[in-house]
């Protein structure tokens, strides 16, 4: 009972109470903001709606990633940002039936705006960030620290971690795993509609089918966890990076690369960053003790 | 002594019980650290209480939400991670074979019969089938390169989720026969 209500409030810290550098966030919210223009940017031009209704919901696009990009009162351009997202997914996408904005990388790109807006992501790198050192300046007071609340980018990893769970589960077909869905893809993309054939070739592409599989279910819990991450994110990027070279699937790859910085610890990447910006590392917080498999990011005993 | 904006990690647990504890804190800590853990203290109560519920229904909608279309195959745009599901389920497989000379089949090979020897450079619609329609006029064009007399049998399949459906099982010729008389 004792080590249940462990786990449970290991798992709330882990959620709702840990604090931490904002740059994550910030370096989200400058990639995130990026995709969403080279995704959309060539169709929301004023010119292709002004009259068919979604004219206010470009302005509305332009003016609140503008906004973001730069980190101008985040707290109110990135749930603006959120919402045009959204609208386009769900308005012009399943709504008014623009199929091309149904697809899974939008709908990703859009969820992940939402999350981003519960994140403190102007706290760095940003117009507001300056203009919070210039106040601070200015009354004498020290820096404002790049700290926040970090449940955002939790949401955001789950996410992605539910992403690969349920593609994953969507796999467990004879028609995938016997390899034959791959073999259809790659006729469809490369070979021609001429048998490719069993043998060693067919093998493969049942060797290809598990292994894809496998690799999904292990991204959708292995991020989580230190020990886990460090040889599955290697594995993810190459895995992203094939299938975007292979098979062409828009911002989903860079996408998926860029919500991988919502699973390693926020102080880590602020330090990361230092040590590459030539800065004195800061002093490292004391290694917080960790159930063996917790996530991450979780002080107890505190 | 931190640097100004070096980062930390703290886990905010402060209860009601605790607020003396923290009081006690805001009197003894720097300024810096008075400033932020003040705004802490102010997220007791309902603001605690209000992230908790919405990263609750966030994380269920996360998880659980794509179970509605994948599982109980629901209609309502929620997000359903489906990549590649539908993804060239338009595909069909053709193999073209004849007669062999010492009894049997052999396979006919559709890019050398209609003058294309290299693959990759052949016209789209002769490298990839995607309409029975078109199977049947490359069937009938190899018919019409290889000779009236000799029979031309075509297997077509379709892509399916679970494999391959047989379209055309290949034991009929597919060659128009001949006109009385012609030879």
């Amino acid at each position: 009972m004792e080590t249940r209500t462990g786990w449970l409030r290991t798992a709330l810290d882990w959620a709702l109470r840990t604090e931490g550098s904002t740059r994550s966030s910030a370096l989200i919210r400058i990639g995130l903001v990026l995709l969403l223009w080279a995704r959309w940017g060539s169709e929301l031009t004023f010119t292709k709606h002004l009259a068919d209704g979604n004219l206010p919901m470009c302005v509305v696009f332009y003016g609140s990633t503008t906004l973001l990009l730069f980190g101008v009162w985040t707290k109110v351009s990135a749930p603006l940002a959120a919402l045009s997202t959204l609208w386009l997914v769900y308005g012009m996408g399943h709504l008014q039936g623009v199929e091309a904005y149904t697809h899974h990388h939008t709908t990703l790109l859009a969820w992940s705006m939402v999350w981003l807006a519960l994140t403190p992501c102007g706290t760095s790198y940003s117009v507001d960030r300056w203009l919070a050192l210039r106040r601070a300046e200015r009354a004498g007071r020290p820096a404002p620290p790049e700290t926040g609340a970090l449940w955002g980018l939790r949401l955001m990893s789950l996410q992605v971690a539910a992403l690969y769970y349920w593609t994953a589960v969507d796999k467990l077909t004879v028609g995938f795993l016997s390899g034959e869905r791959l073999q259809q893809m790659a006729m469809d993309y490369y070979t021609g509609s001429s048998e490719i054939g069993g043998g060693l070739v067919g093998a493969l592409f049942v060797v290809v089918a598990w292994f894809t599989v496998a690799t999904e279910f292990a991204l959708a819990f292995g991020l989580f966890f230190r020990r886990t991450r460090r040889w599955l994110v290697p594995v993810g990027l190459v895995l992203h990076g094939g299938i975007h070279v292979l098979l062409g699937v828009q911002t989903f790859t860079p996408t998926m690369w860029l919500l991988y910085l919502a699973f390693f610890p926020a102080d880590e990447v602020h330090r990361f960053i230092e040590r590459l910006s030539g800065h004195p590392a800061p002093e490292p917080e004391p290694e917080p003790s960790l159930p063996e498999v917790a996530p991450d990011g979780v002080q107890v005993g505190q | 002594m931190r640097p100004p904006g070096a980062a930390r990690t703290r886990v905010n647990r402060v209860t009601s019980g605790r607020r003396s504890l923290v009081w006690l804190n805001f009197a003894l800590t720097s300024r810096e650290t008075r400033y932020r853990r003040t705004a802490l203290t102010r997220q007791t109560g309902r603001t605690r209480v209000a992230r908790l519920v919405v990263f609750v229904l966030s994380a269920a909608f996360i998880i659980l939400a794509p179970a509605y279309r994948q599982v109980l195959h629901g209609e309502v745009g929620v997000p359903a991670w489906q990549m590649f599901g539908d993804t060239s389920l338009w595909v069909y497989k053709i193999r073209f074979e004849t007669d062999a000379a010492g009894g049997g089949r052999r396979e006919l090979d559709r890019f050398e019969v209609l003058g294309y020897p290299d693959p990759l450079t052949a016209p789209r619609e002769v490298r990839l089938v995607i309409k029975q329609a078109q199977a049947r006029e490359l069937a009938g064009k190899i018919c019409e390169k290889v000779g009236g007399d000799q029979p031309v049998y075509m297997r077509l399949e379709r892509a399916e989720s679970y494999g391959w459906t047989t379209v055309k099982d290949g034991r009929e010729n597919v060659c128009p026969a001949p006109a009385p008389g012609v030879r």
